[in-house]
């Protein structure tokens, strides 16, 4: 099947009638047939000037920005929902609301307006581009136009192509203000669920950085519990590998951890130790890095502060230019400075703990 | 000009006179149209010259339905009020509806009939007005809002009301909560309101606009009504499970701490102590209002005392700490 676009007129009237705002459970509009707001999407967030920004243009007959909406490849049974707004959303619902008289505009309210008046806003064209395709080629499409249109994330455009009782269900545990996952992870992570991004680290971490085709395979799966129990053993493996909070916490890859690590027995004592020590040792310049360290044992993840020149220098002169594994005489700048006791055994970045090799001797200590 | 009332001077003295504005009136109201067809709707503690209440019902009227509009117009104090408009004499308004077919209210539509008093809520000729309407809708002065309250509840009447959500720890208030004769409304929060030109700056949140109008706002207005609604049917999602380690025992009461309403344990049978916001999302389907503190501290809920206890009861302790206000409840449906 190939993605198709195509360009289309809809008055305010055909895409008013119908329309029904059922709150949490999504808005539909355009005869039923359009959805405007899938359940557990996005709020409305345009403040009252943006709304009436909107209603003024229609009056003064200026031409909106182009909407763009997606055809729905898989309608299951009953739902007459066979369009999706992707661009737009604001817009729509403005309009919408201002023909359902939920709100004044100068003071009148819909119904108030002369017939002349209230005529020229329901003849009034918009225009729609009708995009149907694939979903990972509607995919494609959105990313391309959302860079002139109104800012998705990734994510919310994913939601949108896959649309189905999959997200709603992850909506309602991801992707609301104070939803079960912030309340259960806010300590943890970054991000805001209802800009989508909890959803989207959770799959990531579920698989392995591949959002898309996690949400192909689970389209049309009826709840979203998989990633939701997931979720919550990740955070519980956290809160028992790493009782004692810390706001160094909050944003770590967490489920990267978890997936790696829980096979492992800690002891979290003894990680705490660790841990507290490495965040008070000035050599170690990255302190979140310190929960990595201390479940990888990978030195980078602490960004350790690298020795001074005039330590360099010092121990250049204290040696006399001779590297001390192969006894040649070198140039500084054909040196590399060193830790004689390596900083995993306790040794500083400090002059006495400095030792200057030739190139070819310190990368041959450091791949031992 | 004459001072007139003791409601004159408490409303000067309090300055409790907000004015709503229309979106916030819209953004609460688009919730409940479905409850005014047919009705006669009655603003009680309005000046229909200024009010966005009166805006909002008169330019509805049809698209509502409604039967028809009042609203008592509080007689003009001495202060430089909207002098234009300023009248020795109170007055009530009555709206029944647009009939010269130009679909807006007009001068001439709207009955404009004296009233004897001073237009007080309290009044006997505001009560007879009272007795022929059907649903309330106003915003009282912050400072009679529980007298307005009980005046509607003895009246029988539907209503919806602005309020400021310390009116929820009234005990009268919470009481009807509890008998589930009030609830909070969708919006709450933030909402700022136009006041009088007389009221004086203030450090926090008061501010004047480019046009010269004074503004105040709270930060914690909300709704009160007893029209029903879809939202206080929706369930609130439970994700922690109960240990004791996580929602200790009060010191002095046999219920468990829950410092935030989203994280009350799906599994506890008990009775727990949720802070006051938890009735923003109370759905009575869901859990019941055993009580509040309060009603501990003055004896009403005396097996709710830990066994043994003989300290303070004002307020839930936690390992001798005094707690913030707390509202008692228990899962709907759990073994007594």
């Amino acid at each position: 099947m190939k993605m198709t676009i195509q360009p289309t007129k809809v008055t305010v009237r055909e895409l008013t009638s119908g329309y029904q705002d059922h709150a949490e459970a999504g808005v539909v509009g355009y005869g039923g047939k359009l959805d405007i707001r899938p359940p557990y999407q996005r709020e409305f967030v345009y403040d009252d000037k943006q709304r009436d920004a909107v209603i003024d243009t229609l009056f003064k007959d200026y031409p909106l920005n182009v909407m763009y909406w997606a055809v729905r490849d898989d309608v299951p049974e009953g739902d007459e929902r066979i369009y999706e707004v992707m661009d737009g959303q604001q817009r729509t619902i403005s309009i919408c609301q201002y023909v359902d008289s939920v709100f004044a505009f100068e003071g009148r309210y819909f119904h108030n307006l002369q017939p002349d008046e209230s005529a020229r806003i329901l003849d009034y064209e918009l225009t729609v581009y009708l995009c149907s395709g694939p979903p990972s080629e509607k995919l494609a499409w959105f990313r391309t136009i959302n860079i002139a249109g109104e800012e998705l994330t990734d994510q919310e455009m994913l939601n949108a192509v896959y649309a189905g009782p999959w997200v709603s269900e992850a909506k309602k545990i991801f992707s609301k203000n104070g939803c079960p996952a912030y309340g259960l992870g806010s300590a943890y992570m970054k991000g805001s669920p209802i800009r989508q991004q909890y959803l989207e680290t959770v799959i990531k971490w579920f698989n392995d950085g591949d959002v898309e085709s996690y949400m192909a395979a689970h389209h049309h799966d009826p709840n979203a519990n998989e990633l939701w129990l997931y979720f919550q053993a990740v955070i519980a493996w956290v809160n028992s590998t790493f009782p004692k909070y810390r706001g160094l916490m909050k944003g770590l890859p967490w489920g990267v951890l978890y997936n790696q690590y829980k096979g492992t027995s800690w002891d979290s004592a003894k990680l705490e130790a660790r841990i507290a020590d490495l965040v008070q040792n000035d050599d170690v310049t990255n302190k979140k890095g310190a929960y990595l360290y201390v479940l990888s044992g990978q030195e980078k993840h602490l960004n350790i502060r690298a020795f001074s020149p005039a330590e360099r220098l010092a121990a250049y002169e204290r040696q006399a230019g001779v590297c001390p594994v192969c006894g040649e005489h070198y140039e500084l700048n054909e040196m590399e400075a060193d830790h004689i006791t390596p900083w995993r055994e306790g040794g500083r970045t400090s002059a006495e703990n400095c030792q200057m090799l030739c190139v070819e001797d310190n990368r041959r200590k450091g791949a031992r | 000009m004459a001072k007139n009332s003791s409601l004159t001077a408490a409303k000067s003295a309090k300055e409790d006179e907000f004015y709503t504005q229309l979106s916030d009136i819209e953004k609460e109201l688009k919730h409940y149209r479905s409850h005014f067809e047919g009705k006669v709707v009655y603003l009680n503690c309005d000046d229909p010259r200024v009010s966005n209440f009166f805006h909002y019902f008169s330019y509805n009227f049809e698209k509502l339905g409604l039967k028809k509009l009042i609203a008592t117009c509080y007689k003009s104090q001495d202060i430089d009020l909207f002098s234009e408009h300023n009248t020795e004499q109170a007055v009530y308004l009555e709206y029944e509806g647009d009939k010269d077919g130009d679909l807006v209210p007009g001068p001439n539509e709207i009955g404009i009939k004296p009233l004897k008093g001073d237009g007080d809520f309290r009044s006997s000729e505001s009560i007879e007005l009272l007795k022929q309407a059907d649903i309330v809708v106003t915003n009282p002065p912050f400072s009679l809002f529980r007298e307005h309250v009980a005046q509607l509840i003895d009246h029988n009447k539907k209503f919806l009301l602005i309020g400021s959500q310390n009116a929820i720890t009234y005990k009268d208030v919470f009481r009807l909560f509890k008998e589930d004769k009030l609830w909070q409304g969708y919006n709450s929060g933030d909402m700022a309101f136009q006041v009088p030109d007389h009221y004086p700056p203030r450090e926090t949140r008061f501010w004047v606009d480019e046009s010269g109008t004074k503004w105040r706002s709270l930060g914690n207005a909300c709704w009160f009504t007893n029209l029903d609604t879809p939202k206080r049917h929706e369930d609130l999602i439970l994700y922690k499970s109960y240990s004791p380690a996580e929602f200790p025992t009060y010191d002095n009461y046999d219920a468990i701490e829950v410092g935030r309403t989203e994280h009350i344990p799906a599994d506890y049978d008990g009775v727990m102590g949720v802070p006051i916001t938890f009735l923003s999302r109370y759905n009575p389907d869901q859990f019941e209002i055993v009580g509040s503190d309060h009603e501990v501290k003055d004896g009403l809920l005396p097996w709710l005392v830990r066994e043994g206890w003989t300290g303070k009861v004002d307020r839930a302790y936690l390992n001798g700490k005094r707690m913030y206000a707390r509202i008692l409840i228990r899962r709907k449906g759990a073994p007594a």
